[in-house]
């Protein structure tokens, strides 16, 4: 039977693990100039928790200057990881370079997964920016991605400090746990 | 009178139907149909991204998803679904969606 595929969302749970992760993994792209991002991936529900960091990173991904690209091959290995834990995309997080707004551009905008309640965030200064107040909180809904407001991000957001987050890498071939980011 | 036995053409349908399921990373759940094997995969295809709530679409560059499975997008969505499987009758497709660049670029 096929059952609704997108529950609304009110709470995404993000361990702050997920955050200093993120932060981690972004780091090399954004010392080489380029951008770059990590999939926060876990249950969704009305309290949708992150349960991973992915880091698509090598084969099948593109981090360069002004863009980041995550190639079907590499959705798709990251896909197959995910249906064996039952767990979704719940946020695509990305950086961008230093002097460039913390905001959605407009073609952030077209090539971001188009799904109901699906996060996209971004960091400034080339992932350097570890303040969460300064960085673009966004929900795709109703056919695009709307800004998230401090007020409703300080509702619908929760950070937690002790779920703790797994963190893989993924690329063509499969996902693996990360060792070195 | 005797009446020779018929074969269950309904039956004999039904066992050859494939069950096919599509995931698609933001989805909480999976698209799940039974297909006859003839069906193309375009069939499934597009009834996946009806379920989804997903389009091909096309402004400066052109947004087509497709079904992959085992790591290879299946490209030619004219054959039938029986082209692809290799041990049973289940299939589990992804849905991935391809971003080609225009001249833009």
């Amino acid at each position: 039977m096929n059952v609704q595929p997108y529950p609304r969302i009110d709470v995404w749970e993000l361990d702050r693990s997920a955050i200093a992760a993120t932060l981690a993994a972004v780091q090399r792209p954004g010392r080489d100039g380029n951008e770059g991002g990590v999939f926060w991936i876990g249950t969704r529900a009305a309290i949708s928790v992150v349960h991973a960091v992915v880091v698509p990173s090598g084969d099948g991904v593109i981090e360069a200057v002004g863009f980041w690209r995550v190639t079907p091959e590499v959705f798709g290995a990251i896909s197959r990881w995910a249906a064996e834990r039952g767990w979704s995309l719940l946020g695509i997080c990305h950086i961008h370079g230093e002097g460039v707004p913390a905001r959605l551009s407009v073609q952030d905008r077209r090539h971001l997964v188009r799904a109901p309640g699906v996060l996209a965030v971004v960091i400034g200064s080339g992932g350097r920016d570890h303040d969460l107040e300064r960085w673009g909180w966004y929900e795709f809904a109703s056919a695009a991605y709307r800004e998230i407001g401090p007020g409703e991000r300080h509702r619908r957001l929760r950070l937690t400090d002790v779920a703790g987050v797994e963190v893989w890498t993924a690329d063509r071939r499969g996902c693996r746990p990360a060792v070195n980011l | 009178m005797s009446i020779a036995p018929q074969a269950d053409l309904t039956t004999t349908g039904d066992q050859r139907e494939i069950q096919v399921t599509v995931s698609y990373l933001p989805a909480v759940a999976s698209f799940h149909h039974r297909y006859a094997p003839e069906t193309t995969v375009e069939t499934v295809r597009e009834a996946a991204m009806k379920f989804f709530g997903v389009q091909d679409r096309q402004d400066r560059d052109t947004y087509r998803y497709f079904l992959e499975i085992g790591g290879s997008r299946i490209t030619d969505t004219s054959q039938p679904i029986s082209n692809i499987v290799e041990h049973g009758h289940e299939l589990h497709f992804h849905l991935v969606e391809q971003i080609t660049p225009g001249s833009g670029w």
